[in-house]
């Protein structure tokens, strides 16, 4: 490790080289598990995925930067935040095989996580949907007199829908300590973000009397920047903000979809326009990171995906009779008698 | 002179106090002159007059409440207020020429081949054997009402023996003899002798038992005053034997298997004045002696009457026929279908060396073999002539 | 004992709740400073406060979507839809969002969340502010749907909600709103969700009703003398089946009826219910007496609701069947 003695090398006046790496670290491990998911899939192992390439650096510089006490409503393109807040990979990869341990018995799609004691909220597929929601969580927080703010995210489609023009009049008007932030990686499926709307995506607060910063996703720390003044202004303000993060989406939208039919990869990975292999090049110009350990970490990355794989593929799908359970507190009659007479 | 009423002001209002009057008994209103103010939980409204003519009444002083739909205010009027004629367009008209008729059961009047009734209805004729087609139905398209249906349970409890003048195409000139249809009871009774007679393939398998042991008790019973009948006695026996020939304790379903079943309903068959009835009684194997000897002698009594219960006809697994006290020592019973054997028994004969008795069994030959008949009956027939055993 | 109406009932039952529960809140369009358009609100704001009473921005998706939120992370919220009519908007956020999200979390979040509205006919309100909807919302596994008939039930069935732990559709019958009084208590009590009332007592037919038809149903009952069970069901999802197949075992005839349109109404599914259960017990088909297949016209409003001769016609078809 080519460092200058450890610890001491403090970046925005803020974050020190361990921080910086850590953060590293935790996006290639999330880039080698977005790519493993998605072998999985062509594999049948596993079902469905919304790969996560080309999110890593936003999400890592909101996770530098979120606190115990914060909550993210957060939905399926996260899976680097989910990494970097702790998550453990073994719960990660039960909810991708639907197995028995999966939180929810195997009841949902992949990518759909709930991570609750982690601070993150119960994915859901309508795009969007989660913004109201996220509005009211803040507004317990604040009547319950709690500490931390609201992060929610969602992609530039979501910028569209009926949804967050609610969310975000909502938390306007009731004045709540929300950051709302876009990962506008360039498309929703296959429609382009100029086609999705005509106004500059930062600029939709001022409808609501929201403010709006947008920066570069792609460079750490152009991210970070941007995040620290937005963290700022929602922690000392008590207000709502909206947050652009423009980065690329450099994976289909899903395992079910295929780029190739409406647009050229303008970004391909592990080229050097990759915004991971930038971060790379930037660590190693800083004197932090060398060639040497990034193979390190990258081969640690792929085996430590491998064995938990092959562990978590062991264990059996959920049984039949937890189709019928958590519908209510309690099944009622309804739900009892399926149960006896089909499962 | 109309009267006004307090009209619907608001959704869902229902009353309203009067806060100030305008106007009072005897002025002069022009039309959409303001007469009064109304406080309502919604709203505050002022309410315009809808005639032009004389306050005549006031039913309601300022503060009071008034209730929407009654009566406000008496005006009267010099023209003539009639009351507009709903001047029905056109096209309602049509619509109302067209009769549009109420009818639930939109079908062409199809013919059907099956019996209409409601699924009550049906349930109560299974239970009774009863033919619904032998029903006449005066609901649409015939079907069966409940109404028709009760009239046709009535009918069959009445001795219905109708005798018509032989109206026959025949040139004999012999005189014509009785003529009459089959109903109620009877009809009942003809119609499951046939389908027993004609379904099953009846044996009759005999033995002749020594009762003289079972004749003493029954003596020293009646001097404790206990009048039990030979039947209670045949009954305890038949249901030990069966219980050791399952065979014989099963029911013959429609689809043609059958059915073993674990409880024992004895049927006692009983002679009344309409004919012959089956009564039953249940669980026959955890009854005593004497609580057999009540039960068989009060269903008697009230089949004899036409006083049995629907429950008390149905669901017996083995009859009992016992024509002992009126003759005959001998007698191939005909099996209560759907059962598959029936246990027959006689009068009592003196013979030099005791008190003798036949017994017959007939069985379903499909079901049951002579062989296992024959254990069966020898069984019978060694409880009774050992009354001891009967205990045990 | 004093008498109240619906909307005081409701009131009274608001206002305990949130007296007793610090969680809890209300919101809604014009709930606060207007005591809500049908008063049933009133007077809240000022005991409370605007953190309590919230009158929000029009927009029921707003409404309802930060409702679940609130109500996932441990406030009480009890959200009001001005009329049942302008529920739409925020169907998504009940059916995928509400009624999934126990589900899908595997019990991690609930939505202890209750909607209020106003529905059904008969105060003029035409198409968009009639409508009975109630299927949509039984439709939908996760809700439980609940509808009052009087005011001693309303204020009990509202304080019962209040204690549920999963999202609650509550539709008031609008037109009973202020037509009944009956007695109700003072201070807390509770009826119980999932239990039907047996209103009157008979052998000949079972009369099944909730809602708005109550009244109608009752009236047709009293002034013909007739031998027949009334049931008010109350809840509608989950459905008190056991007190209806015992009555229809009982009588063997059954007539269901409802304001809201034939086609995929209640009256549907109690039927197949009891079809399935005790159709050997039928003496006559299973007859609905209901709202028209059309929307909620307005000045011919008494032809479309049904009446008292037309239940009336329904019930003597399935006596004399």
């Amino acid at each position: 490790m080519g460092s200058n003695g450890g610890g001491t090398l403090k970046f925005l006046n803020r974050f020190d080289e361990n921080e910086l790496l850590n953060a590293y670290r935790v996006a290639v491990y999330s880039r080698t598990l977005d790519n493993r998911i998605i072998n999985a899939q062509r594999q049948g192992i596993i079902g469905f995925h919304t790969p996560s390439a080309g999110h890593e650096i936003p999400q890592v510089a909101m996770g530098m930067l979120l606190e115990k006490d914060d909550i993210v409503i957060n939905y399926y393109r996260d899976l680097t935040l989910l990494l970097f807040r702790g998550v453990p990979v073994e719960n990660l990869l039960d909810h991708f095989l639907a197995n028995s341990e999966d939180f929810s018995h195997g009841r949902n799609m992949p990518d759909h996580y709930n991570f609750r004691e982690y601070g993150f909220y119960s994915v859901q597929s309508p795009v969007a949907m989660h913004l109201p929601f996220a509005v009211g969580a803040a507004y317990a927080k604040v009547m319950k007199k709690e500490n931390g703010i609201v992060l929610s995210n969602t992609g530039d489609g979501g910028t569209s829908t009926g949804d967050f023009h609610a969310a975000l009049n909502f938390a306007s008007v009731w004045k709540m300590p929300i950051m709302f932030v876009i990962e506008n990686n360039g498309y929703a499926i296959s429609l382009p973000t100029s086609e999705q709307t005509k106004a500059p995506i930062e600029k939709k607060g001022e409808a609501y009397g929201i403010p709006g910063i947008s920066f570069d996703g792609n460079d750490i720390f152009s991210a970070l920047e941007g995040f620290i003044k937005a963290f700022e202004y929602v922690r000392t303000q008590r207000s709502p903000i909206l947050v652009e993060a423009r980065i690329y989406r450099m994976g289909p939208h899903s395992t079910s979809d295929d780029p190739k039919k409406y647009r050229k990869d303008e970004i391909v990975p592990g080229s050097s326009d990759d915004p991971l292999v930038k971060f790379k090049e930037k660590l190693k110009s800083l004197g932090i990171l060398n060639e040497e350990f990034d193979n390190e970490i990258k081969k640690w990355a792929t085996e430590d995906i491998e064995r938990k794989l092959e562990e978590r593929m062991k264990i059996p799908p959920p049984s039949k009779e937890t189709i019928i359970y958590d519908v209510y507190e309690n099944p009622t009659w309804i739900q009892e008698e399926e149960r006896r007479e089909w499962l | 002179m109309v009267t006004f009423k307090l009209p619907d002001i608001g959704e869902g209002i229902q009353e309203g106090e009067i806060v100030k009057w305008y106007v009072k008994e005897g002025d002069h209103v022009k039309k959409n002159d303001i007469i009064v103010e109304v406080m309502t939980d919604k709203v505050t409204v002022q309410i315009p007059s809808p005639f032009e003519g004389r306050v005549e009444k006031i039913y309601y002083k300022t503060g009071e409440i008034a209730k929407v739909g009654t009566p406000l205010v008496d005006f009267s009027t010099s023209e003539s207020i009639k009351e507009t004629q709903t001047n029905k367009s056109e096209y309602i008209q049509q619509v109302e020429a067209k009769e549009v008729k109420e009818n639930l059961s939109e079908k062409p009047t199809m013919e059907y081949e099956r019996v209409l009734a409601a699924p009550a209805i049906r349930k109560k004729a299974r239970e009774l054997g009863i033919d619904l087609s032998r029903i006449n139905g005066t609901g649409e398209n015939g079907r069966i009402t409940t109404e028709d249906f009760n009239k046709y349970l009535s009918q069959m409890s009445q001795k219905k023996v109708e005798v018509s003048p032989a109206a026959m195409t025949t040139t004999s000139t012999k005189p014509a003899g009785k003529r009459f249809e089959m109903h109620g009871l009877r009809r009942l009774i003809s119609e499951k002798m046939t389908k027993s007679k004609q379904t099953i393939p009846h044996f009759t398998v005999a033995e002749d038992v020594n009762v003289t042991s079972l004749v003493e008790i029954r003596e020293n019973l009646k001097k404790s005053n206990y009048n039990i009948s030979f039947t209670p006695f045949f009954v305890i026996a038949s249901v030990k034997a069966l219980k050791e020939f399952p065979y014989l304790n099963a029911r013959c379903l429609e689809d043609g298997s059958y059915e073993i079943l674990e409880y024992y309903n004895i049927g006692i068959a009983v002679d009344t004045p309409d004919g012959l009835t089956v009564a039953v009684v249940k669980d026959a194997d955890k009854k005593s002696l004497l609580q057999l000897a009540n039960e068989i002698s009060d269903l008697a009594e009230r089949a004899r009457n036409n006083k049995l219960k629907l429950d008390e006809v149905k669901d017996s697994t083995f009859t009992v026929t016992n024509v002992g006290p009126i003759g005959g020592i001998f007698s191939t019973p005909i099996i209560n279908y759907p059962e598959v054997a029936i246990l027959g028994v006689h009068r009592v004969r003196d013979e030099p060396n005791g008190k003798f008795m036949y017994i017959t069994l007939s069985a379903d030959h499909r079901l049951i073999d002579g062989a296992m008949a024959a254990r069966f009956i020898m069984k019978v027939k060694n409880y009774l002539e050992n009354p001891i055993t009967l205990l045990v | 004992m004093r008498q109240l109406n619906m909307v005081q009932a409701l009131n009274e039952a608001l206002d305990i709740i949130l007296n007793t529960d610090p969680y809890s809140l209300l919101l809604g369009e014009d709930i606060g400073r207007d005591g809500g358009v049908f008063r049933v609100t009133d007077g809240l704001l000022q005991k409370y406060g605007k953190e309590r009473v919230i009158d929000t921005p029009l927009n029921e998706l707003g409404i309802v979507g930060t409702a679940i939120g609130m109500a996932a992370y441990g406030l009480r919220p009890i959200a009001e839809i001005q009329f049942q009519d302008f529920i739409f908007p925020a169907f998504d956020q009940i059916v995928n969002q509400a009624a999934k999200i126990r589900y899908r979390s595997g019990g991690k979040f609930n939505a202890p969340v209750i909607i209020r509205a106003p529905y059904g006919g008969g105060i003029k309100g035409g198409l968009y502010h009639s409508q009975s909807g109630e299927s949509y919302f039984v439709h939908t596994p996760g809700l439980y749907v609940l509808t009052p008939s009087n005011p001693y039930d309303a204020k009990g069935l509202l304080l019962a909600a209040h204690k549920l732990n999963d999202p609650v559709i509550f539709l008031e019958p609008k037109r009973l709103y202020r037509s009944i009084k009956s007695d109700v208590p003072e201070g807390e009590y509770t009826i119980p969700v999932g239990k039907a009332k047996k209103l009157r007592e008979g052998d000949k037919i079972t009369i099944i009703t909730y809602g708005s038809m109550v009244p109608t149903v009752l009236n047709v009952v009293d002034k013909n003398n007739l031998d027949a069970d009334v049931m008010d069901l109350i809840t509608l999802l989950p459905m008190d089946l056991d007190s209806i197949i015992s009555s229809v075992k009982k009588t063997g005839r059954v007539v269901i009826v409802h304001e809201a349109p034939r086609t995929l109404g209640l009256g549907a599914e109690i039927s197949a219910l009891i079809s399935e259960r005790a159709i050997e017990y039928l003496y006559a088909p299973i007859f609905r007496v209901t709202g028209f297949d059309t929307p909620f016209p307005y000045a011919n409003e008494e032809h479309y609701l049904p009446d008292e001769e037309r239940i009336l016609k329904y019930v003597r078809k399935s006596l004399e069947y």
